[in-house]
């Protein structure tokens, strides 16, 4: 057992700590005993101490002398590794223990008779990972003062000190005595957040790179459109494969080529983007696509769809759901040929200006005729490509034109021509008149 | 020959009372003008709902079209019946309703002109003739149900026209007066 001290100087029966060492509070734990593996070593219920530097094993007897009392020590640098010991069914009854293995690859146990295990090996646990991080900086700094002397061999000049003696300097405060107790947690939390808040930073910047990259990416997009275009032109081949022509407009679809963003526009932001929103819809006919094709121009897109498709052609520089929701809000105000609306029960839609309630219905009562009389939601979206939440509040609102009307039966609700409305089909006679 | 549906009884929708106001309004209109028609066909003066409903009365289930009017909704249009005049519930839980698809004044109109055309004013005459006597055979009102009698006879009471009294063995009788 080469990696256990096992001589320790012991005065009034407590061991002799170094300059730099601090027992860590609460982690006195008395009636532990220490085995080798398996095999019992020589040291029994004693107390075992934790300290910023090692774990110190001594004997309880009250009245030995000093030089009587065995005691032993293991480094926290000789450590390779330590978890607590789950014992199975046949370890009912037995101590809780740890098992401690070196880097030596020898393993140690700690038998806790009287509990506190799991107390003291999450102690022990960070004490060993603050120790290695120390230690790790420990190694840098000496490999920094290593670079540095020898810069300072070549050029010899004072200023080269004062660095010097700062890194040392804060070498020492971790180890300093004021790192103890309350105090000394705190700090250590503080450090900790500090820690996380760096980590987090690094994080975003990692985001902020990677739109960076985006950005490189549709320029190289709209590169290679370019150079493809010169290519066809002076070619004037007008078979080019289809593969071709897919890419071409995959790379047409790539997106906007200068996305308003909030830096660009500043106070004008949501008018900008209201407006590039407008021309990109009609651009792409967006609306037209959600009809069915049946007329361009006309049509209704929910505003979740719409904030996915937009964004999705943004690529960069996305935007919050609420600035798109403002933007649409600027829509009239703007007078541009779309409009927002919201359903009653709450479904937010973007609509043509042109478009209206009874074109809607003129054009659902066409597929009513086609499809036989009656339809339901979910029919009426497969016909229109649109979502059943869509093509559900289409339906509501021309029955609240009155030109639908419906039929609830447990299957469901269908929708029918309102012949109500039409009807003139009475058949009881008109009240007598009174002679 | 039976009572004749209108085309409105196969449409499904006929069958869901809507929403919508205006479409609901011109639906419960069509489906009271559907139950009036029914009932003079039929000469029915009371409806019993959950009767009818339990026995799929065909008036409320369309078994062609398989819809059928849910209790709530016959009530709906029983009371918009009621409220235009033409019937009255005839207990608390409102599951009889008598139709009325005369109104009692408009029997009361009847009634007092068969008398005068008949010349039998100032007479008096029990209930039961106007029933079911051998003079109103060819009258409307032959047949009529005696509660509406009743309510009949009291309008015609109101407009001091006739005057109802108790006559023997608890049969009402009534006397008309000319004006």
């Amino acid at each position: 057992m080469e990696s256990i001290n096992h001589s320790i100087q012991i005065v009034q029966q407590n061991p002799v700590l170094f300059d730099n060492e601090d027992v860590v509070s609460q982690m006195t734990i008395d009636n532990v005993s220490i085995y080798y593996g398996d095999a019992l070593s020589p040291y029994q219920k004693g107390v075992i101490i934790l300290t910023s530097l090692r774990v110190i094993w001594v004997q309880t007897s009250n009245n030995l002398p000093d030089h009587q009392i065995a005691s032993c020590a293991l480094h926290h640098d000789s450590i390779a590794t330590i978890a607590p010991i789950t014992t199975g069914f046949l370890g009912i009854g037995s101590s809780p223990k740890i098992s401690i293995t070196c880097r030596s690859g020898k393993e140690l146990r700690l038998s806790f008779h009287a509990g506190k295990r799991d107390e003291f090996c999450r102690i022990y646990k960070q004490v060993l990972l603050e120790r290695q991080t120390i230690q790790r900086q420990l190694q840098q700094q000496q490999e920094q003062l290593k670079q540095q002397q020898q810069t300072t061999t070549t050029t010899p000049t004072t200023t080269f000190d004062q660095p010097q003696q700062i890194t040392t300097n804060t070498n020492r405060q971790t180890f300093d005595t004021s790192n103890a107790g309350i105090s000394g947690l705190i700090k250590q939390m503080n450090k900790r957040t500090e820690e996380t808040d760096k980590v987090l930073s690094e994080a975003f910047t990692d985001l902020n790179a990677l739109m960076e990259k985006a950005k490189d990416m549709v320029t190289l997009s709209e590169k290679l459109k370019t150079a493809m275009d010169k290519q066809l032109k002076k070619e004037g081949d007008p078979s080019y494969s289809a593969e071709e022509d897919e890419f071409r407009s995959f790379l047409l679809h790539m997106g906007i080529n200068t996305p308003v963003t909030k830096k660009t526009a500043k106070s004008h932001y949501h008018t900008e983007l209201s407006k590039q929103l407008s021309d990109w819809m009609l651009e792409k006919q967006i609306l037209s696509k959600q009809g069915g094709g049946r007329q361009l121009n006309s049509g209704m897109i929910p505003l979740a769809d719409l904030y996915c498709i937009f964004n999705r052609a943004r690529g960069i520089e996305l935007i919050s759901p609420d600035d798109l929701y403002r933007a649409c809000l600027l829509f009239e105000q703007l007078n541009l040929p779309f409009r927002i609306r919201k359903f009653d029960s709450g479904v937010i839609v973007v609509q043509s200006k042109d478009e209206n309630d009874e074109q809607v219905a003129k054009e659902i009562i066409e597929i009513i005729r086609e499809n036989g009389g009656s339809i339901t939601p979910f029919h009426l979206s497969t016909i229109q490509q649109i979502s059943l939440n869509l093509s559900k509040e289409k339906l509501l609102a021309c029955e609240r034109l009155e030109r639908l009307c419906r039929d609830e039966t447990i299957q469901g609700i269908s929708f029918y021509e309102n012949f109500f409305i039409d009807c003139k089909q009475l058949q009881n006679s008109p009240p007598l008149v009174a002679t | 020959m039976s009572f004749q549906f209108p085309s409105y009884y196969s449409r499904e929708p006929f069958f869901t009372i809507q929403p919508v106001l205006n479409t609901r309004k011109k639906q419960l209109e069509m489906w009271i003008d559907l139950v009036l028609s029914y009932c003079r066909y039929n000469k029915v003066y009371e409806i019993d709902i959950n009767e009818y409903i339990k026995k799929d009365h065909k008036l409320f289930y369309n078994e062609k079209i398989n819809r059928r009017l849910s209790n709530e909704s016959t009530k709906i249009i029983f009371e918009e019946m009621i409220e235009i005049g033409n019937g009255e519930w005839l207990d608390k839980d409102k599951n009889r309703v008598m139709v009325w698809w005369r109104k009692p004044e408009e029997w009361a109109t009847l009634i007092y002109k068969w008398v005068l055309d008949s010349g039998q004013t100032n007479q008096v005459l029990t209930l039961w003739e106007i029933q079911k006597g051998d003079d109103t055979k060819n009258q409307e009102f032959y047949d009529l149900d005696t509660n509406v009698l009743i309510k009949s006879l009291k309008v015609l009471e109101k407009q001091s026209k006739a005057q109802v009294f108790q006559g023997t063995d608890s049969n009402l009788g009534v006397k008309f007066f000319s004006i």
